[in-house]
């Protein structure tokens, strides 16, 4: 990964309620897709921020809303995780002692993520402590009938999603420095700085 | 990697995503209300589990010992 100049250009847009809200543009053949990375503290963690990230859209009816089980990208994945990163060294450069952790919401999208972790983790390594880690948890999974774009053309599949607001953690069972052999089974994925404190 | 390091290539992110962002406009109410609603519901899953005392700190000591592994 080239944290310099294979990633797009972040804005920051600022910090709302103490959401740290970050976005950019992935642009492909003129096609613009708006995405969002946010970081909101843990109540009552000082320290710990859950990431989350999707693409910028309208509903039906107008309105804005973060869509984080959108299919819709310009098949630039690489870049696109270069730039997350690199919003989150943006966000641990000002905020050095914090954690951040990653859920993934679906099925598919948590198994990309961390396989695309795996096969850059030498380099991530370079600049973050990457973990994972295990919990147990109840959660209820809802199947979603789904557009994807792929070489402009519109499939519908149907995709399995954790409804968050169901998901209930009994609790954490542990938390190791990442490992690609282990990596399909992690529940979540914790990035800090580590090191670079000493 | 040290600190100063980390800085200067963020600092030069920065420096080059201020010349892409020049003059467009920032979000607006209604795409950052959007975007908090999002960040809140996501972390909603961990507000949870650490609306308990006792999983907080079992959540910053199970940290605390990984990093000693």
């Amino acid at each position: 990964m080239d944290f310099i100049n294979d990633i797009y250009s972040v804005s920051f847009e600022g910090i709302i309620k103490n959401v740290h809200q970050y976005r950019f543009i992935s642009t492909v053949d003129s096609n613009d897709i708006i995405k969002i990375v946010s970081l909101s503290p843990i109540d009552g963690m000082a320290e710990w921020f859950n990431l989350g990230f999707g693409n910028l859209e309208k509903n039906d009816a107008g309105e804005f809303f973060v869509n984080d089980i959108s299919e819709k990208n310009n098949i630039d994945f690489d870049k696109v995780l270069a730039t997350v990163f690199s919003c989150l060294m943006q966000f641990l450069n000002n905020n050095p002692y914090s954690r951040i952790i990653f859920f993934g919401n679906t099925e598919h999208k948590h198994i990309t993520y961390k396989r695309k972790i795996s096969a850059n983790l030498e380099q991530l390594q370079e600049f973050f402590l990457v973990q994972g880690g295990y919990a147990n948890f109840n959660v209820t999974i809802i199947e979603k009938e789904q557009e994807i774009l792929k070489k402009n053309k519109l499939f519908k599949r149907t995709i399995r999603i954790k409804d968050t607001y169901s998901m209930n953690i009994n609790y954490i069972e542990s938390i190791e420095i990442f490992n690609i052999q282990k990596s399909k089974d992690y529940h979540f994925v914790l990035i800090s700085l580590g090191d670079i404190l000493n | 990697m040290s600190r100063n390091k980390l800085n200067n290539i963020v600092q030069k992110q920065i420096a080059k995503s201020t010349e892409f962002w020049a003059g467009k406009p920032k979000l607006g109410i209604e795409e950052l209300s959007a975007i908090e609603i999002f960040a809140k519901n996501k972390g909603k899953i961990l507000d949870k589990y650490c609306s308990l005392d006792d999983n907080k700190s079992k959540l910053e000591k199970l940290f605390v010992a990984s990093l000693k592994r």
